[in-house]
C-alpha cells in the first residue's frame, strides 16, 4: 500500500486504521446500495448516472464503495485527504436557494450643518443603530476629546478600543455623491461564525462555528447561515449596506484559516472607491463599515443625462419605471460581493464571505409577463412586480474540501492555487432542484478560489441539452447564443443562461455537468467529453455531475410562499432575439498594456545548476506593466500603477499573460471592458464585443478591451481573481481622478488620496507612490498629503497643506519632465466649507 | 524518504485531526499548523550548526521566512536586502523572540560557508539564520511553507510571517513598505496586538510612513536600490552611489543597470571587479527598462549634485570603482 502515498503531505503510507475505516465504510455503502436496489428505492440507471455502475452492470471499484478499491489520497489535488462523503449519496439533497434578504426603509434626516443622514427604522436592533452618514463615524471618534478610551461614545463596543466604524475618517473616505444617490433602503448585516447545524449535506457533520464565517441579518453577536444571501437591487433605489464584523476578536480563533479583518467588495458595481472594498480599508471585529451602493448607471454624466431613455431605468414596484441618467447598454444584472482583505481574500471568500446581488432594471425586470416595450420578459415569474425568482435561479458554484473529520479545510500555504475535491452549489454538495417543464434562467457564478469550470447540460441518456446564453459577467449579449456547453468559467465569471425544460416530460432528469478537469491551481488540465465527464472518468472528483434538475408537475413559489405553480400553466416568458444594443469600438484616447508575469519561459536553471552563471530562465516580479510602450514593474497596494487622469476618455487596454504555463482570470474593478480581441487567438462568441469585468487570459494569451471611467474616483485595483494568486500580490492599484469642473463629481478625488493603514485603534494614512509609467505622459497629478500618519488629533484630518506634483517620465532617453512642487490646501476639514456633498 | 518518519508523522496527524474534533475550534489553527504540520527535519545554519526545523526554529517563535539562493542573479538579492531593512527596523527583538530564516533552494551549492558569506554581504544581524540542508529535507520544508514552484526561477519572492505558538501565518510582500512588513511581523505577537494606543486615530505602531516620493526616479530608487545602496552615506550591501554618474560612463551605467548578469558573463572588467569587491552578493538584473535607467540616473545626478559632487562626464571610462 505504501506506493499510494508518496506525494501525500498528510497521510502517508501506513494509515492502516483509516484504511480499515474506509474499507468498512465502503462495505456499508455497498451494502446500502445493494439493499436500496433490491427494494426498488433506486434503479440501476440511477447508479449508472451517479457513475457508480459500469456498463457491464458491476458496481465500480471506487474508493468508498469497494472494500478493495485503493485509497486516492495521493492524487487529491488539494494535497489533503479526500473530503469524506460519510455515506451521503450525491444528488439527494434539494438545492437551497440563496437566502433572500429584505431591505429596510431609510429615513432622510437633514442635520443642522446641512449634511443628510439616513435613519434606520426603530426596533430592528435592541439599540437604535447609528445613522448612516457621509463621513465615517471614525471621524467623530477621532475628534472626540476622550480619545481612545472607553469614555469615547464612538468607541468599538466589543473591544472598547478604536472607532466603531472601520471606514477611514475624513473626506478621503466620505461617500461620493451622497445626496445625489442618497440611500433609500439599507441592510444591517454581519459577518461572523456560523450557527449550529451549518453543513454542506444533511449526512455530513455540523461545521464548527469558526470553520465558516458568513453573513447574517443584524448586529454583533449573532450567528451566520448557509446558504449565503441574495440581495435584489434596482436602479434608482440607492442602497446603504452596513456590515458588522462579528468575528472573534482573537484572530487565531479562526478554525484553521481566514482572517477576522474584512473588506467587502461589491464586484464591479459602479460605486465610489470608498465603497469598492478594495482600497486597503479593512475593518476589525466590533466595527461596522457603511458601504454606499448607489445603483448609479454608468455614463451617468455623459449619456442620457436628462434620463429620457426609458430603457435606462429601474422598476418602480407599481408596474412603472424610475428613469435614471446613464447608458442603458451598461446596465448590470448578475453580480456578487465578497471579502477583499489583501493577502487573505482567498481564505475569507472560501470561508463564506461571499453573496450574490441581482440588479434589476427596466429591460431586466425579473417579471416575465409585464409588457411595456422595455421589459424583455426573461424567465423569472410574475407574482411580484419585479425581481421574481421562481424561474430565475442563482447558482453559486465552488469547490471545497474538508479534513478527515468533515470540517471545512483550506491550505493556507498554497501559492499556486487551492483546488478542492468537491463542488457545491449554494454551499450544498451536489444538490437537485425540482423544475417545471418550462423556461428557467440560471445565473451561474464560479465562486471557487482557483478552480476553473466548464459547464454543460445532459439529459438522462447522456445527450447534450441546448440552452441560450444571455449574459456574461452580468452584461447582456446583444443576441442570445444557442449553446450546448459553456466556455470555461474562471473564478468570479458569471454566465446567465436560459434552459427550456418544456421538451422534457415529468419524471425526466437533466444534469448540470462539469467537464473541466483541474488538478493544479495554475491552470485546468483539460476538458472531458460529456460522456467521459458523466462517467467521471477523471482523477478529479469535481468532474461530473454538479447538480440535477428533476422535471416535476408542480413547485411551490419562492416569491409568494404557499402559491403553487403547475406544469399546466402557460409559460409567458421570452428570450427576445435582441437583448441590448452594441456599444461601438472607437479610436481610443490612449492605450495601455498590462502584462502579468508569473512563471517564465523554459529554463535549465535548476537547483543543481547546469548553466550557472548565465541561464535562460529569468526571475521576474510577479507582474509588470507597460503603458504606451514604456515599461516598468513591481507591485504594491500603496503604489499607483495606472492613473486615469479624467473621466470619460476611451482607453484600449491589453492584458497579457506573460507566464507560459499558468492561466489567470484578471478582474478590473469598477468598470467593465468590451472585449475586442484575444490577439491572434480565436475569441468565442460569448466574449466577442461583449462587456466583461473579468477575463481568463489563457496560458500565454492576451485580451484587448475598450473601457472608460466615470462618475466616481479614488483607488481601485485590477488583479488576478484566482484569489490565491491575488494574495500573492498579482494586484495593481489604479487611481481614477474626478473632473474638477463637474459639479456633481467629488472634489476630493481630483487628486490622489493616501492609502489607509487600518489598525484596531484606528486608521492612519500612508502617502502612495505614483509609478511614473502608470501616469500618461505629460499629465501632472497631485497627491493629498498626510501628516505623520496621524489623523484626527484635534480636527478632522490633520493634514498638512502641501501637495506634491509628479510628472511622468518622458522618452526612454533618460530625459524627464520636470518635477515641481506646488502648494495647495490639504485634504482635511479646512476645505470642508466647499465640499460637495 | 524513510517510511518510519512518514509513519510517525501520519500517526501524529491522525491524532491531531481526532483531537481537533474534540477540542472545538478555538485552537484549530495552533493545532493544524503546528507540530503535526511542520517537518522536524535537520537543517544547517550558516555557522554550521545543525537545527531541527520545528523544534528549534518554529516552536513558540515569531518568524519571518523567505527563500533564496546565493547564485540568484535577479530578484532574490533585492528580497534579501529588504529583509535586512526589516530586521533593522525591528531592532533587537530579532534574535530575542522574533527570528528570520532565509532558506536556500539550492542546497547543493549553498553550503554553510557560502551562506555565511552571503549573510555577511547583507549585514545580517543575530537572529537571522541562513539555512541549508539535505535536498530532500529542504524539499519538505519548502513545500510545507507553500514554496511549491516547479522551477527555481519561479520560486516565491514573498515571505511568510508566522507565530509557531498560535498557528497564525500570513504571507507578506517584501516589496511593500518596510515599515508595513515590520508591522505584519510585530502583529504576530498577541501581546503586541493587545497594546492600546491612547491617541485617537493612531496605530499602535511607531513606524513612520514613507516620505512623499516626488522626484523623478526617487520612487524607483527607494523601491529597487535603497536596500543595497546609499547616496553619500557609505557602502551598504553594494557601493555608495554618490558621484557614480561622474565615475562611470553613462553608456556603461545604463548597460550595467539593465543587464549586470550579461556584463559579468562577458567578463567586463569593472563588473568582475565589483563582484570581487562585494563578495557574496551580486548586482541583480532587476528588469529595468531604458526609461527606468534614465529616471534613476537623473535622480543619482541630482542627489550627487545636492551633495556637491561635480556631474561632468567621466573620462576616461572605468577609471575607478
Amino acid at each position: 500500500m505504501e506506493k499510494e502515498f508518496p506525494m501525500s503531505i498528510y497521510l502517508p503510507s501506513n494509515a492502516s486504521k483509516r484504511r480499515l475505516r474506509e474499507a468498512q465504510n465502503a462495505r456499508n455503502n455497498r451494502a446500502e446500495i445493494v439493499k436500496a436496489l433490491s427494494h426498488g428505492q433506486i434503479t440501476r440507471r440511477d447508479l449508472f448516472k451517479w457513475g457508480l455502475f459500469t456498463t457491464a452492470g458491476l458496481l465500480l471499484n471506487k474508493n468508498g464503495l469497494s472494500p478493495y478499491a485503493k485509497s486516492a489520497f495521493a492524487g487529491e489535488p488539494t494535497g489533503v485527504p479526500p473530503t469524506p462523503i460519510d455515506g451521503a449519496f450525491p444528488l439527494t439533497q434539494p438545492l437551497p436557494r440563496l437566502h433572500l434578504e429584505t431591505p429596510l426603509p431609510l429615513t432622510k434626516i437633514v442635520m443642522p450643518n446641512g449634511e443628510w443622514e439616513a435613519r434606520w427604522p426603530s426596533g430592528v436592533l435592541p439599540n437604535q443603530p447609528l445613522n448612516a452618514k457621509r463621513l465615517s463615524w471614525h471621524t467623530d471618534f477621532s475628534n472626540h476629546p476622550a480619545g481612545n478610551t472607553p469614555a469615547n461614545p464612538y468607541i468599538n463596543p466589543i473591544t472598547h478600543r478604536g472607532p466603531i466604524e472601520g471606514r477611514p475618517p475624513g473626506e478621503w473616505f466620505g461617500h461620493q455623491r451622497w445626496k445625489e444617490f442618497f440611500p433609500q433602503v439599507g441592510y444591517l448585516m454581519s459577518l461572523g461564525p456560523c450557527a449550529p447545524g451549518t453543513k454542506f449535506h444533511p449526512a455530513w457533520p455540523d461545521q464548527q462555528a469558526n470553520r465558516v464565517w458568513s453573513f447574517y441579518e443584524g448586529g454583533f453577536g449573532g450567528a451566520s447561515h448557509l446558504p449565503p444571501p441574495l440581495l435584489k437591487g434596482r436602479y434608482g433605489e440607492p442602497i446603504l449596506m452596513r456590515i458588522h464584523n462579528s468575528c472573534p476578536v482573537d484572530r487565531t480563533a479562526n478554525g484553521g484559516f481566514g482572517r477576522n479583518e474584512m473588506s467587502t467588495h461589491f464586484h464591479n458595481a459602479h460605486n465610489g472607491a470608498e465603497s469598492d472594498g478594495a482600497s486597503n480599508a479593512y475593518h476589525f471585529p466590533g466595527t461596522f463599515y457603511d458601504y454606499h451602493w448607489g445603483t448609479t448607471l454608468a455614463r451617468h454624466d455623459q449619456i442620457n443625462r436628462s434620463a429620457t431613455d426609458r430603457r435606462a431605468s429601474g422598476p418602480d414596484g407599481r408596474g412603472g419605471l424610475i428613469q435614471v441618467p446613464g447608458d442603458f447598454r451598461e446596465l448590470q444584472g448578475t453580480m456578487w460581493f465578497h471579502d477583499h482583505r489583501f493577502f487573505f481574500t482567498s481564505e475569507n471568500v472560501y470561508k463564506g464571505m461571499a453573496a450574490m446581488i441581482n440588479y434589476y432594471s427596466g429591460p431586466d425586470r425579473g417579471n416575465e409577463v409585464l409588457t411595456d416595450g422595455v421589459n424583455l420578459r426573461l424567465p423569472s415569474g410574475s407574482l411580484l412586480d419585479w425581481g421574481n425568482l421562481d424561474f430565475d435561479v442563482n447558482l453559486l458554484i465552488a469547490d471545497m474540501a474538508t479534513d478527515p473529520s468533515g470540517q471545512y479545510f483550506f491550505d493556507i500555504f498554497t501559492t499556486d492555487g487551492f483546488i478542492g475535491d468537491r463542488l457545491h452549489v449554494n454551499f450544498a454538495w451536489q444538490p437537485y432542484m425540482e423544475v417545471l417543464p418550462r423556461k428557467y434562467r440560471f445565473r451561474t457564478i464560479n465562486a471557487s478560489m482557483s478552480r476553473f469550470l466548464q459547464l454543460a447540460l445532459a439529459d438522462q441518456n447522456g445527450r447534450p441539452v441546448p440552452f441560450q446564453f444571455i449574459a456574461n459577467d452580468g452584461n447582456f449579449v446583444v443576441r442570445p447564443l444557442l449553446l450546448t456547453q459553456l466556455d470555461q468559467q474562471g473564478t468570479a465569471e458569471r454566465y446567465d443562461i436560459v434552459v427550456d425544460f418544456s421538451r422534457f416530460k415529468i419524471g425526466d432528469k437533466v444534469t448540470l455537468v462539469n467537464l473541466l478537469q483541474q488538478t493544479d491551481g495554475r491552470k485546468p488540465d483539460k476538458a472531458l467529453s460529456l460522456a467521459q465527464a458523466l462517467a467521471r472518468n477523471s482523477p478529479d472528483t469535481a468532474v461530473g455531475p454538479v447538480m440535477e434538475f428533476r422535471i416535476v408537475g408542480a413547485v411551490e413559489s419562492v416569491d409568494v410562499p404557499g402559491y403553487i405553480h403547475y406544469a399546466s400553466s402557460q409559460d409567458l416568458s421570452q428570450v427576445p432575439p435582441t437583448l441590448t444594443e452594441q456599444i461601438p469600438i472607437v479610436a481610443p484616447v490612449r492605450t495601455r498594456h498590462v502584462e502579468f508575469v508569473r512563471g517564465g519561459g523554459d529554463s535549465t536553471n535548476t537547483p543543481t545548476g547546469t548553466c550557472i552563471p548565465e541561464c535562460g530562465g529569468r526571475e521576474s516580479f510577479p507582474w509588470s506593466i507597460k503603458v504606451n510602450g514604456e515599461s516598468a514593474h513591481s507591485l504594491n497596494a500603496n503604489r499607483i500603477s495606472l492613473l486615469i487622469p479624467k473621466p470619460g476618455e476611451v482607453e484600449h487596454w491589453t492584458y497579457q499573460n506573460g507566464g507560459g504555463g499558468w492561466d489567470h482570470p484578471i478582474h478590473l474593478h469598477f468598470e467593465e471592458g468590451m472585449t475586442m480581441n484575444r490577439g491572434n487567438e480565436p475569441i468565442p462568441a460569448t466574449e466577442r464585443l461583449v462587456r466583461k469585468d473579468i477575463w481568463r487570459l489563457r496560458p500565454s494569451g492576451r485580451v484587448q478591451f475598450q473601457v472608460r471611467f466615470g462618475e466616481y474616483g479614488g483607488a481601485y485595483v485590477n488583479h488576478c481573481h484566482n484569489t490565491v494568486h491575488e494574495d500573492f500580490a498579482m494586484l495593481l492599484r489604479y487611481q481614477v481622478l474626478t473632473d474638477r469642473n463637474n459639479p456633481n463629481d467629488s472634489d476630493v478625488h481630483v487628486e490622489i488620496i493616501p492609502t489607509p493603514i487600518p489598525s484596531p485603534d484606528g486608521v492612519t494614512f500612508m502617502t502612495p507612490e505614483v509609478l511614473a509609467e502608470g501616469n500618461p505622459a505629460g499629465n501632472s497629478v497631485s497627491i493629498a498629503q498626510t501628516n505623520g500618519g496621524v489623523v484626527g488629533t484635534g480636527g478632522t484630518g490633520s493634514t498638512s497643506g502641501t501637495t506634491t506634483t509628479t510628472g511622468s517620465s518622458g522618452s526612454g532617453t533618460g530625459g524627464t519632465t520636470g518635477t515641481t512642487t506646488t502648494s495647495s490646501s490639504g485634504s482635511g476639514s479646512g476645505r470642508s466649507g466647499r465640499r460637495r456633498r | 524518504m524513510g517510511k518510519t518518519r512518514w509513519g510517525s508523522v501520519a500517526v501524529l496527524v491522525i491524532v491531531t485531526w481526532a483531537l481537533l474534533g474534540l477540542l472545538g475550534d478555538t485552537m484549530v489553527s495552533a493545532a493544524t499548523w503546528g507540530e503535526s504540520y511542520f517537518p522536524n527535519v535537520p537543517l544547517v545554519t550558516q555557522e554550521g550548526e545543525t537545527v531541527h526545523f520545528y523544534d528549534d526554529l518554529i516552536k513558540g517563535k515569531i518568524v519571518l521566512i523567505n527563500f533564496i539562493y546565493a547564485g540568484c542573479k535577479e530578484v532574490c538579492p533585492l528580497v534579501t536586502a529588504r529583509m535586512a531593512q526589516v530586521q533593522k527596523s525591528l531592532g533587537d527583538r530579532v534574535g530575542r523572540d522574533i527570528f528570520f530564516y532565509s532558506i536556500t533552494l539550492d542546497p547543493a551549492h549553498d553550503t554553510p560557508e557560502v551562506l555565511k558569506k552571503h549573510a555577511a554581504a547583507f549585514h545580517a544581524g543575530p537572529g537571522w539564520l541562513f539555512l541549508t540542508g539535505k535536498p530532500e529535507d529542504i524539499e519538505q520544508v519548502r513545500y510545507k511553507l507553500g514554496e511549491r514552484s516547479n522551477r527555481l526561477a519561479d520560486h516565491r519572492n514573498d515571505a511568510m510571517a508566522g507565530n509557531g505558538a498560535t498557528g497564525d501565518w500570513e504571507r507578506t510582500s517584501l516589496f511593500q513598505d518596510v515599515a508595513l512588513v515590520a508591522k505584519v511581523v510585530l502583529e504576530m505577537d498577541p501581546q503586541w496586538r493587545a497594546q492600546r494606543v491612547r491617541r485617537p486615530g493612531t496605530t499602535s505602531t511607531n513606524v513612520a510612513p514613507v516620505r512623499s516620493v516626488g522626484q523623478t526616479g526617487q520612487a524607483l530608487f527607494v523601491k529597487l536600490c535603497a536596500s543595497c545602496h546609499t547616496i553619500g552615506k557609505g557602502d551598504l550591501v553594494g557601493p555608495d552611489l554618490q558621484g557614480v554618474t561622474v565615475r562611470r560612463e553613462r553608456a556603461w551605467l545604463s548597460q550595467f543597470m539593465q543587464r549586470p548578469d550579461v556584463m559579468r558573463a562577458n567578463q567586463d572588467p569593472v563588473a568582475v571587479a565589483l563582484s570581487a569587491k562585494y563578495e557574496g552578493v551580486r548586482m541583480p538584473n532587476l528588469g529595468l527598462s531604458e526609461t527606468d535607467v534614465g529616471d534613476l540616473l537623473v535622480y543619482l545626478d541630482r542627489q550627487s549634485q545636492r551633495l556637491g559632487v561635480s556631474t561632468k562626464p567621466a573620462t576616461p571610462p572605468h577609471a575607478a570603482h
